[in-house]
């Protein structure tokens, strides 16, 4: 057979799998790893019966129910992540919380943005082709110089949102976003490049709007 | 900032909640696509941050506490302890992240001590992966394989030993045999490459053999494990502490059925200068315990109960279901400070963490308490795992805590699958063995995931993340080792009140007649268990 490391993994993954079918099959409640076991070798065998992918992912919810483990196991088996052979190669499956869930998560839902106590409020306007995002900790001066808002008022500020928030502008759009000062020590490197030093050094906001008006960031504040 | 919220510890109505919280709020550190660790944002641009960060964990430290926070580590060891981040752009920080500071995500995870088993004989290679799986990165072993040892000697045999670990992501300490009424051999041995010694009845407990050994402790500055004489044959209970004559030492297995003083070892428990350990298949007191005992006895000290004379007698005489039921409660009393496996001798290695969390689950079902949370009596458990034990053997410098100085040797676990599977478990701040799936696959974590080797467990990394415990005369031993070497120190002078979390002295009285156990003439026992916590649930 000349067996790969992949197969003896699937094989690892049909004997643990077999001995939780077993199990079931004698009226015993499943175990979190004999659930995570059971789920994953039953779906990779779907792959093999030759279903399209989202059929796959569809069944993989309905294999076990809350009522066919231990109390508690819905809870633990929270993520699967699979590799089944398809028609066209292995390909990646998650499955979130497939024991307590009866069908994929709707991933499309994007919730607005959680503001946090801010020390200010700009509206920002995208004036350019492509959507941009800007997340927590960058220094919101020297954002995307296609976004137009007052430069100014965003120095040493940076959006009041918590880490790990994406505010998105898509373009042609405006919005208003509320910003917070950096705290520290207060020193700027990296981000846009307009500043590389202490926001509190004079002069300092005066070189960094001219360096971008050189570089012809939009500003509703110039 | 919100209440830090109580966290369960897997299936044990066991709940912590943090005392305070260096993580959260507005400026935490997330990683990924879009988040804050990132150059000039979370992460400072010029140098001065740590090697490596683990960021955002709930670390469980009967030294420390219980709170969620960054571990900064340089050079292998714990150099930072509280808020991780950019100075330039960030308040409070503690832990500095810089550009090439590597980051270790603990966001939603528990962080413990790596165990410190204080009693493990070494009899298989295997007993490596049992104890890296369940949390263990330091043992104090006896034995170098199947041989009848009890301890690890002489001195041509231990530097094979030491060899032999150059594999294995592990800190270890030998103690060495101490059944000797002379001390010449014991000392050459010990320089040989050991840190403690070792008395066992198999190979002699009686008194000629321990005040040989305290001796040698003494002039050492080592710790003395004992297994006392079970037969009674040259000494009582009362006679052994009259020998050790308030000079310290480690009595393993104090209830008794692991061997030693039939049937009241367990009164020399709670004593001021004798440093207590159970062993763990006796904790938490389990119904089928008793019967399991008279199967692993026989099997494991070679006696043929029913056909040679006098074995029966003994076996029945060491097995004491009474005596176990005081057991799991003396432990809850904080009166037996450590808790160990005695792996393959009588004990599961790979249980030495879940052990002791099964019985502090058992035992607030049955005797209450944690009205107001558990982590008092989830930091007393802890430390019969880590810190205590490592204070008893002279390694506490080193090992046993994440305080300051420490080497980073830490297991990270999901707090709903505590303590059962570990996510990973860092030596020296690398990782050495834990959780991963499918090595072809597109993700880590791809089924079947596996607990075993991480990158600091394989090549020749497990002997640079490893320290070699040495008694001060082996400290220029030559041993085939790549380990770091450090002594073990300040052994003799402990006391019950060094023990952290478990400091109870009292009297423990045994009576064979009533089979009753009273500290401090209040009876101690407990109904047996009948379904341990951190078990079916999660198990194949």
């Amino acid at each position: 057979m000349r067996l790969l490391p992949s197969e003896q993994e699937r094989l690892a993954l049909f004997l643990a799998g077999e001995l939780a079918r077993r199990r079931r099959g004698r009226g015993l409640k499943l175990s979190q790893a004999e659930a995570t076991a059971l789920i994953a070798d039953e779906t990779m065998e779907l792959a093999r019966d030759g279903l399209p992918y989202a059929e796959v992912e569809r069944r993989a919810y309905g294999m076990l129910g809350p009522g066919d483990v231990l109390d508690g196991v819905a809870e633990l088996v929270d993520r699967i992540e699979l590799e089944p052979v398809f028609a066209d190669g292995p390909r990646l499956v998650v499955l979130i919380a497939p024991v307590a869930r009866d069908a994929p998560p709707d991933l499309t839902g994007d919730p607005a943005p959680v503001w946090l106590a801010a020390a200010a409020r700009l509206r920002v306007e995208n004036t350019g082709a492509v959507a941009i995002a800007v997340t927590s900790h960058f220094h919101f001066f020297e954002t995307n110089r296609e976004l137009r808002f007052d430069r100014r008022a965003a120095w040493g500020m940076r959006l009041a949102v918590a880490p790990g928030t994406k505010v998105v502008f898509p373009p042609g759009d405006a919005r208003e976003v509320r910003l917070v000062p950096f705290g520290g020590a207060r020193v700027i490197r990296g981000h846009g490049g307009l500043v590389d030093g202490p926001l509190d050094a004079p002069g300092a906001l005066t070189a960094a709007l001219a360096r971008a008006r050189e570089r012809g960031y939009a500003d509703a504040g110039a | 900032m919100p209440a830090p919220e109580r966290v369960a510890l897997g299936d044990g109505d066991l709940w912590v909640t943090p005392e305070r919280d260096d993580a959260g709020g507005p400026d935490e550190i997330v990683p990924g696509w879009g988040g804050t660790h990132r150059d000039g944002l979370g992460v400072r641009a010029e140098r001065g941050g740590v090697d490596i960060a683990v960021v955002g964990g709930l670390v469980l430290d009967p030294a420390i506490g219980i709170r969620r926070t960054s571990i900064g580590i340089r050079g292998g060891r714990v150099c930072a302890i509280g808020r991780a981040g950019n100075p330039d752009t960030m308040d409070g920080i503690d832990v500095v992240l810089d550009s090439q500071t590597a980051l270790l995500d603990a966001r939603g995870m528990v962080i413990t001590p790596g165990a410190v088993d204080s009693h493990m004989h070494w009899l298989s290679p295997q007993l490596a992966e049992a104890a890296l799986a369940g949390g263990v990165t330091t043992i104090v072993a006896q034995d170098f394989g199947p041989v009848w040892n009890l301890g690890a000697n002489p001195a041509a045999a231990l530097r094979v030993a030491w060899a032999a670990l150059e594999a294995t992501p592990l800190n270890v300490a030998f103690l060495v045999r101490a059944s000797a009424s002379r001390p010449e051999g014991v000392e050459e041995s010990l320089a040989a490459g050991g840190a403690g010694l070792k008395i066992h009845e198999d190979v002699a407990a009686g008194p000629e053999q321990l005040r040989c050994a305290l001796d040698i402790a003494d002039r050492h500055d080592v710790q003395l494990a004992i297994h006392t004489d079970g037969l009674n044959e040259a000494l009582r209970a009362e006679d052994t502490a009259r020998v050790l004559a308030g000079r310290t030492a480690h009595l393993y297995h104090i209830e008794g059925v692991g061997g030693g003083h039939a049937p009241d070892l367990l009164s020399l428990a709670g004593r001021e200068r004798l440093i207590t350990s159970s062993t763990n298949p006796t904790v938490p007191f389990g119904v089928a315990a008793e019967a399991e005992h008279l199967a692993m006895v026989a099997a494991v000290h070679l006696l043929e109960p029913g056909s040679r004379t006098g074995d029966a007698a003994i076996l029945r005489a060491r097995v004491r279901a009474w005596t176990m039921a005081a057991e799991s409660v003396l432990h809850d009393l904080g009166v037996i400070p450590i808790l160990s496996s005695d792996s393959q001798g009588m004990g599961r290695i790979a249980e030495t963490v879940r052990r002791a969390f099964q019985c502090a689950a058992a035992m607030k079902a049955q005797r209450g308490g944690g009205g107001g949370g558990d982590n008092e009596r989830v930091l007393r458990y802890l430390a019969k795992v880590t810190v205590n034990p490592a204070i008893a053997h002279g390694l506490a410098a080193h090992v046993g805590s994440l305080r300051e100085g420490r080497l980073a040797d830490l297991v990270v676990w999901r707090p709903d699958l505590f303590p059962v599977r570990p996510e990973l478990v860092l030596k020296a701040g690398m990782p050495a063995w834990g959780a991963s799936g499918a090595g072809g696959a597109t993700t880590m974590m791809t089924e079947p995931v596996r607990v075993g080797p991480q990158i600091a467990g394989t090549g020749t990394a497990p002997g640079r993340v490893s320290l070699a415990f040495l008694a001060g005369s082996a400290m220029d031993a030559d041993l085939p080792t790549t380990r770091e070497r450090a002594r073990v120190s300040d052994c003799r002078a402990l006391t019950a009140a060094d023990m952290v979390a478990n400091s109870r002295t009292g009297t423990v009285a045994v009576d064979p007649a009533s089979e009753t156990v009273t500290l401090d003439g209040e009876p101690v026992t407990c109904e047996p268990v009948a379904e341990v916590a951190y078990s079916r649930r999660y198990l194949l």
